[in-house]
């Protein structure tokens, strides 16, 4: 859907930001989620360095948003919980990409 | 945060966790080159066909020790990845597969039949090159190989493999020129220092990273 040139010269306004997606330790999840198709608690754990509660609190939030989908399996007869990002995951995080570029590459005009 | 991160340094950190952070694939490469390093000894003991069986027992029974060290220890402890299949992942698995049997097999045939494919070929050049020149071809080949891995997957250490491995590899061929020896020392030596390391990586590693617990 294209749309025609804003008349503040192209900055998108920041306000249209995806809250959900700026927060730190949510971009980051997102972000390794997005490089793999899916991963468990203990990697997104270790690689964003959060803490448990920290990281299921986040999770929560992503999952209420739709963006992740958080399946419990078993592996080696332990409980084991998988999260993977859903299609409308990974388009938010391509447009969140796609409107931080765009804004911060017009900062320096 | 203070340095810059982008998509391509979190792949590379996801591939560096799940893969290389425990050490385990280190203690499987030493391996691998140590038993390329009396490869030649075996063969002369058991005959060709006995020692390639015995070689490739050996070598499966490695990779599922690999398999199942990182189930029970590496998995717990930095958890589980499913990686995406791209077609560029495809393709760099493909011309992974390639190189990796290319080099063990370069390598091989230079332990195993150091005179034959030097000589006439090279007869132009001096003796020591004439003699060596595959070998030295190898060497390259052989840090080539691994210093590329080691800038792609951003581990530096993989350059300091490539040398060890390539320099010994040419040492221990070298060493054949003279009559009577037969165990490929260097070459060996190079192995058993990526062992040595592979384990101290893993140490390291079972106390950098605990199984973690859920928070009550």
């Amino acid at each position: 859907m294209g749309s025609p040139e804003p008349k503040d010269g192209g900055v998108r306004p920041l306000g249209d930001i995806d809250r959900v997606i700026h927060e730190p330790a949510r971009l980051m999840i997102l972000m390794y989620l997005y490089s793999v198709k899916s991963a468990d608690f203990v990697f997104l754990m270790r690689a964003a360095g959060l803490t448990w509660g920290n990281l299921s609190s986040h999770l929560s939030k992503l999952e209420e948003s739709g963006y992740v989908k958080i399946e419990k399996q078993f592996l080696d007869k332990k409980p084991h919980t998988m999260i993977q990002l859903t299609g409308r995951g990974r388009k938010a995080f391509r447009d969140y990409r796609q409107t931080m570029q765009r804004a911060l590459g017009n900062l320096g005009n | 945060m203070s340095q810059q991160i982008t998509l391509g340094k979190v792949r590379r950190r996801t591939l560096r966790l799940i893969n290389f952070e425990d050490g385990l694939w280190d203690i499987l490469l030493g391996s691998v080159f140590l038993m390329l390093s009396i490869y030649p000894v075996t063969r002369r003991l058991l005959g060709p066909a006995f020692n390639l069986l015995l070689f490739v027992a050996v070598l499966a029974i490695l990779i599922a020790g690999q398999l199942h060290a990182r189930r029970v220890f590496s998995a717990p402890r930095t958890g589980v990845v499913k990686s995406r299949r791209t077609p560029a992942r495809t393709v760099t698995l493909a011309i992974n597969a390639v190189l990796v049997i290319a080099t063990v097999g370069l390598v091989i045939t230079t332990l195993l039949f150091p005179q034959a494919i030097s000589g006439s070929r090279w007869g132009a050049l001096p003796g020591w090159v004439s003699d060596m020149g595959v070998d030295i071809i190898v060497m390259l080949v052989l840090i080539g190989f691994f210093s590329l891995m080691a800038y792609v997957f951003g581990i530096p250490r993989l350059y300091l493999y490539g040398w060890l491995v390539g320099v010994g590899n040419l040492a221990s061929t070298a060493l054949h020129l003279y009559p009577g020896y037969t165990f490929n020392l260097p070459l060996a030596i190079a192995a058993g220092t990526i062992v040595v390391i592979g384990v101290a990586l893993f140490i390291r590693f079972l106390h950098k990273y605990p199984i973690p617990t859920e928070e009550a």
